[in-house]
């Protein structure tokens, strides 16, 4: 007999901006860095703002030796230095800290995921969670597939739709270091749970900004129309950072400018501006045309890597007047490094909408500044009936899309100046979210956290997302780390990246926004 | 103290009396001159017309707090409108604009103020109409009990596509008040009504409406059949509050069979600690076993307790604990703005809580 689904009848027309079915939430990694800096102020928000469910408690597990109390002296601590918290309530922290245990254990010993299987049926029992959970992986990533091995084992996983309540995985970006280790993870994964229980988080996706491309592309007849070949000349893709590694040199080293950013965030980006429209904004729909158009993305060939992507590292220089380091120089990196720091790349995608549009991607740390921008150089208008000296500032119109610092969006056109002679200047009409809306954006880590709980998987990736991505970027890692005859540093701190950046659209008669 | 001119005293302090005539000219000036003191040059966000009707010269004070609250928030142009004992004929106008908080999340907003004597009505109504910001929604906030009656009622609520008023202000007829306002004002569909009072009632639903994603506790709603709502009076003898009576409507509403047993009863001794009229607990139980649903207002901090019991021993097998601080004005304004269009369970608990009383 087929089970009847109740429905609860006083859910209609109750916001439901918060998550409503009980959960656990245990993290992995608990002691490190990403959990004191952005999940527990990120679950402290959503208890104080009531996001998340009444019944709700957390699980800190990881090899360091600490009580629930000093896991709850971090919790306090991470929430006083946070940046991200917006009211400081000292009785929602009560009410968190109350709820909140540790256990310290290595993810290799079965007998911690057994104690830890113990410890979370009995705070079902008292805090009322009915089996719900979720297990977020804020560890090193070559321990993700131990980690759902051993919650396997221990009986943490239950399938889908039973009756043991819900298992959702969040796991943590870097997803694979190339293409065969990704498709290995994603096996791995899929050994022990099902692609809807895997949530691949990459925070960029939980920007507004980020998610008001697809509103201001999708819900606005005017940019739609314009929205392809024939009007666009041009895609800029810019992710500038000012600071340098922050002493992350082994993370770095490891890691590099192409995994560490364009492999996902800048490559996110341009399938959400590149994208079809989505039938709908539900997981299915809406990755279903990201990943398409990721698929549609031309490959690149060994051959071609040099005429289509430039690398560079950074030397000494000075930033925001002040001088800094070269990247060899930084903690922990060899002082011969080949690592890149700066990456820039021209791609194109085979389809109908962009046919012959370049979309170039930059990204660099020491840059001069801190800007993730996306823009839509518009080819300029079939006929000008002014002379060439009337047009002060020639160049066409930009629609650019401010992700960061300051959310928002531009467009470039040309006014006239007022007198009695005709000049033409370009002008800036500027949109900023914050002035609109005021400021309430909940931190990246809080949407996807609260996504999570709610089931949501549109914001995350699926594997095959995760896989196309890498496919993208594989040929040129490929090359790069074969050929160590590259003269690095090869440009200064506080600049815009090598010379041979500028030679890449120079080739194609373009150049980088000044921004 | 009147100008020179004699101009009336501005309201509140920081308004600049202009001309009607004046008054898009004096606000672009305003502009212009914070324009020197921004960091940036900046281009105006506006996401609506808000009109409030100003009941009397005491409430002048209380709506500009509120207003000021809400325009921090959301870049909106405020007009208010009322009737000034003092102002023999005519119009009269002040205005500010002014931005809160910090560049780049600086929220800026326009306040307009249109003051006429008693038989003023249709030129303030003309004033609105050209002040109204193009193609952006018109909101009414509708403060004080004569909804229908004022001569300004039809003229402001047919600019509008969103009326806001407050049914606790409505008197011994509340729920009939409301309900021709809901029909008079939606009729057409163009036009919907919120109610503060419902707006008020939104932590109670929200935690119900938890309570019931359990899904434990939601295999037990078939058992529960019976409904009291309690609400803070005066008295024994005290009518129901409209408060408790749109909570019944809606629980009726969402569980078949429930309104033959359900009842509304005053609360004499909660009126100690909390407001007279506020809902102080919900109980849903069974007719049929001792499966139950308890919820209560609690205090320091304000909240909202709740415990499920099952239905064979009557043992708790659920608890709860929902924050419910009191909202104030703007809060309950806010939520208004946060969606245009009409909202069917309010209405849908508004005819049933008529039905039941």
């Amino acid at each position: 007999m087929a089970a009847t689904t109740l429905v609860n009848p006083f859910r209609e027309g109750i916001s439901l901006e918060g998550a409503t079915h009980p959960v656990q939430l245990v993290i992995f990694g608990a002691s490190g860095d990403l959990t004191r800096r952005k999940l527990l102020p990120a679950i402290y928000n959503l208890v104080q703002a009531s996001l998340a469910p009444p019944a709700f408690s957390v699980l800190g597990f990881a090899r360091q030796k600490m009580t629930d109390d000093d896991f709850r002296n971090l919790l306090s601590q991470a929430v006083a230095e946070s940046g991200e918290v917006r009211v400081r309530d000292a009785q929602a922290l009560e009410r968190l800290r109350e709820r909140t245990h540790y256990l310290p254990g290595d993810f290799q010993d079965a007998g911690a995921f057994a104690t830890l299987k113990t410890m979370l049926d009995a705070f079902d029992k008292q805090y009322g969670t009915g089996g719900n959970r979720i297990f977020y992986t804020a560890t090193p990533a070559s321990l993700y597939g131990g980690i759902a091995a051993q919650l396997h084992h221990a009986g943490l996983i239950t399938p889908p739709g039973g009756d043991g309540g819900f298992v959702r995985m969040i796991v943590e970006k870097p997803f694979g270091r190339d293409l065969a280790s990704a498709k290995a993870l994603n096996a791995e994964l899929l050994r022990y749970m099902s692609e809807e229980q895997i949530y691949r988080i990459d925070h960029y996706l939980g920007k507004e900004t980020v998610q008001n491309i697809l509103v201001l592309r999708f819900a606005n007849g005017i940019f739609e129309p314009v929205w392809n070949r024939r009007y666009v000349d041009s895609v800029q893709i810019t992710v500038a950072e000012s600071i340098g590694i922050e002493g992350r040199g082994n993370f770095y080293e490891e890691t590099g400018v192409v995994r560490d950013v364009i492999q996902n965030h800048a490559l996110q980006l341009m399938s959400l501006v590149a994208m079809e429209p989505p039938l709908s904004f539900d997981a299915r729909d809406f990755r279903a045309e990201k990943i398409r158009v990721l698929e549609a993305i031309r490959p690149i060939a060994p051959d071609d890597v040099p005429r289509v992507a430039v690398r560079g590292q950074y030397g000494p220089g000075s930033v925001a007047g002040e001088r800094v380091c070269g990247y060899r120089e930084e903690p922990n990196v060899n002082p011969v490094s080949l690592t890149p720091t700066y990456a820039a790349l021209a791609l194109g995608i085979d389809n109908w909408r962009w046919a012959g549009v370049p979309f170039y991607i930059r990204s660099g740390k020491r840059l001069p500044k801190r800007i993730t921008e996306i823009a839509l150089q518009f080819k300029e208008a079939p006929h000008l009936p002014f002379r060439k000296s009337q047009i002060e500032t020639p160049g066409g119109n930009v629609l650019a899309l401010q992700i960061q610092p300051d959310e928002g969006i531009s467009l470039k056109f040309d006014a006239k100046v007022p007198g009695p002679t005709m000049r033409i200047r370009a002008v800036e009409m500027d949109f900023t979210y914050g002035e609109t809306f005021g400021s309430k954006d909940a931190s990246p880590y809080e949407r996807l956290i609260l996504d999570c709980m709610k089931g949501d998987q549109t914001l995350f990736d699926r594997a095959d997302g995760v896989e196309a991505a890498w496919a993208i970027v594989d040929p040129i890692l490929a090359v790069w780390e074969a050929d160590t005859k590259v003269a690095f540093p090869n440009y200064a701190a506080g600049t815009w990246g090598p010379p041979e950046a500028d030679e890449l659209l120079a080739r194609d008669g373009r150049s980088w926004r000044r921004l | 103290m009147p100008g020179p001119d004699g101009t009336p005293p501005a309201p509140v302090a920081g308004l600049t009396a202009v001309p009607v005539t004046g008054i898009e000219t004096a606000i672009a000036e305003r502009w212009r001159a914070l324009a020197h003191t921004m960091a940036r040059p900046r281009a105006h966000a506006r996401v609506m017309t808000m009109l409030v009707r100003v009941e009397d010269d005491a409430a002048t004070f209380a709506v500009f707090d509120t207003v000021k609250q809400l325009a921090g928030k959301h870049p909106i142009r405020v007009i208010s409108v009322g009737y000034n004992a003092r102002l023999a004929n005519g119009v009269r106008a002040w205005v500010n604009a002014g931005c809160a908080g910090d560049d780049p999340r600086a929220v800026c907003s326009e306040e307009i103020v249109l003051q006429g004597g008693q038989t003023a009505g249709d030129c303030l109504l003309s004033a609105v109409r050209g002040l109204l910001v193009p193609d952006l929604p018109v909101l009414l906030w509708w403060r004080g009990p004569d909804v229908g009656a004022s001569p300004l009622w039809s003229g402001l609520a047919g600019l509008s596509d969103r009326i806001i008023v407050d049914s606790s202000d409505f008197g011994a007829q509340a729920l009939q008040v409301l309900h021709r306002v809901v029909g008079e004002v939606g009729a057409g569909g163009r036009r919907a009504v919120r109610d503060l009072n419902w707006q008020r009632t939104a932590p109670w639903r929200a935690a119900l409406a938890t309570c019931f994603d359990d899904r434990a506790v939601l295999a037990m709603l078939d058992a529960l059949d019976r409904a009291v709502i309690t609400f803070s009076a005066e008295d024994a003898s005290a009518p129901p509050s409209v408060r408790a009576q749109l909570v019944a409507g809606w629980l009726c509403r969402c569980v078949n069979g429930l309104q033959r047993h359900c009842s509304v009863v005053p609360g004499p001794h909660w009126s100690r600690d909390v407001g007279v009229g506020r809902v102080v607990s919900i109980a849903l139980t069974s007719s049929r076993s001792k499966a139950s649903l308890l919820l209560v207002r609690k205090v320091g901090p304000t909240r909202i307790d709740a415990q499920a019991c099952e239905g064979t021993g009557g043992h708790i097998v659920r608890r709860w604990s929902f924050p419910a601080a009191t909202l104030t004005e703007a809060e309950l304004l806010d939520g208004c703005l946060s969606s245009l269009g009409s909202d069917p369970v309010f209405e849908a608990a508004l005819q049933a809580a008529l039905v039941l009383s």
